[in-house]
């Protein structure tokens, strides 16, 4: 929803451009067009990378899933260290974490930061798959509740 | 399998934690430049980092006992945390639109909870 309205933001300024063209004096505007243009693009880099961070972190919480149940079976600080669920579900979290702060860069706080509530989905799907977890309506109303959350959160900034 | 509230409560309180390691993430990434000095003496992003491994620790003591489908989308209750920091600490605006996306979210939460107790 945010990617859509970035592109009907960014096509405006195009038109601008094409029609201030010819007068010299209008560089400065062309100058202003082209910072718009790229900041644009800038934030809907930051919205793809807030994506692929989803999907990591995503395969991060099943991964620490699995690593608490493993450390229930060898409560140990061995088991702790030889826990490679849990270090693996760490290390994609950290990953994860570099790719916010680079996203971050371009775009509101309250924007990105909520938008990664789309693992919600994913996690959803995987703990069915994986860990045999069951539905009931009240889970997936639930889930659809924090969906349609995060996309009015997405529609207001940018208003 | 269902998931107690003492798991709700760990859960909830790591996304609390999150949501003041996110300031730090944000501070930090204004701080950040194409050379190695700027990621290592960037001490907001340390601690947005530390505070980040903190919560996750609370998460990962959440999730030991209790289900990911619920205990996941609670942490989505940080948000109205985020929201309140966001205002008072970089001055983004409260919109209409972000208050009514965190009822939202907080009507998902309450359905998640309910969810845990309805089995399957």
């Amino acid at each position: 929803m945010a990617i859509l309205s970035d592109l009907l933001d960014a096509s405006p300024t195009k038109t601008v451009a094409i029609t201030t063209t010819p007068p010299p004096p209008d560089s400065v505007i062309l100058d202003k067009v082209s910072v718009t243009a790229s900041t644009t693009g800038q934030k809907r880099r930051s919205l793809l990378m807030i994506l692929l961070f989803t999907l990591l972190s995503s395969a991060a919480q099943v991964l620490l899933k699995f690593g608490t149940v493993q450390l229930k079976l060898h409560p140990s600080l061995l088991g702790l260290l030889t826990n490679f669920p849990l270090i693996g579900g760490m290390a994609l979290y950290g990953i994860g974490a570099a790719l916010m702060v680079v996203a971050l860069r371009h775009g509101e706080l309250s924007v990105l930061y909520p938008l990664i509530s789309l693992s919600y989905v994913w996690v959803a799907i995987l703990s069915v798959a994986v860990f045999g977890e069951v539905m009931n309506p009240f889970k997936i109303g639930g889930i659809c509740a924090i969906m349609a959350g995060v996309g009015v959160l997405g529609l207001g900034a940018h208003k | 399998m269902t998931t107690p509230l003492s798991s709700i409560a760990l859960v909830t309180f790591g996304s609390f934690i999150g949501s003041v390691s996110s300031l730090g993430f944000k501070a930090g990434s204004k701080r950040l430049e194409r050379n190695l000095r700027s990621l290592y003496t960037n001490w907001p992003l340390a601690a947005g980092v530390a505070g980040y491994l903190l919560s996750s620790v609370f998460f990962i003591l959440g999730l030991k006992s209790g289900e990911l489908s619920i205990l996941f989308p609670m942490v989505s209750s940080g948000y109205i945390w985020t929201m309140i920091w966001a205002r008072v600490f970089f001055h983004e605006p409260f919109t209409r639109g972000k208050f009514a996306g965190l009822a939202l979210i907080l009507v998902g939460c309450v359905l998640l909870g309910l969810g845990t107790r309805q089995p399957g």
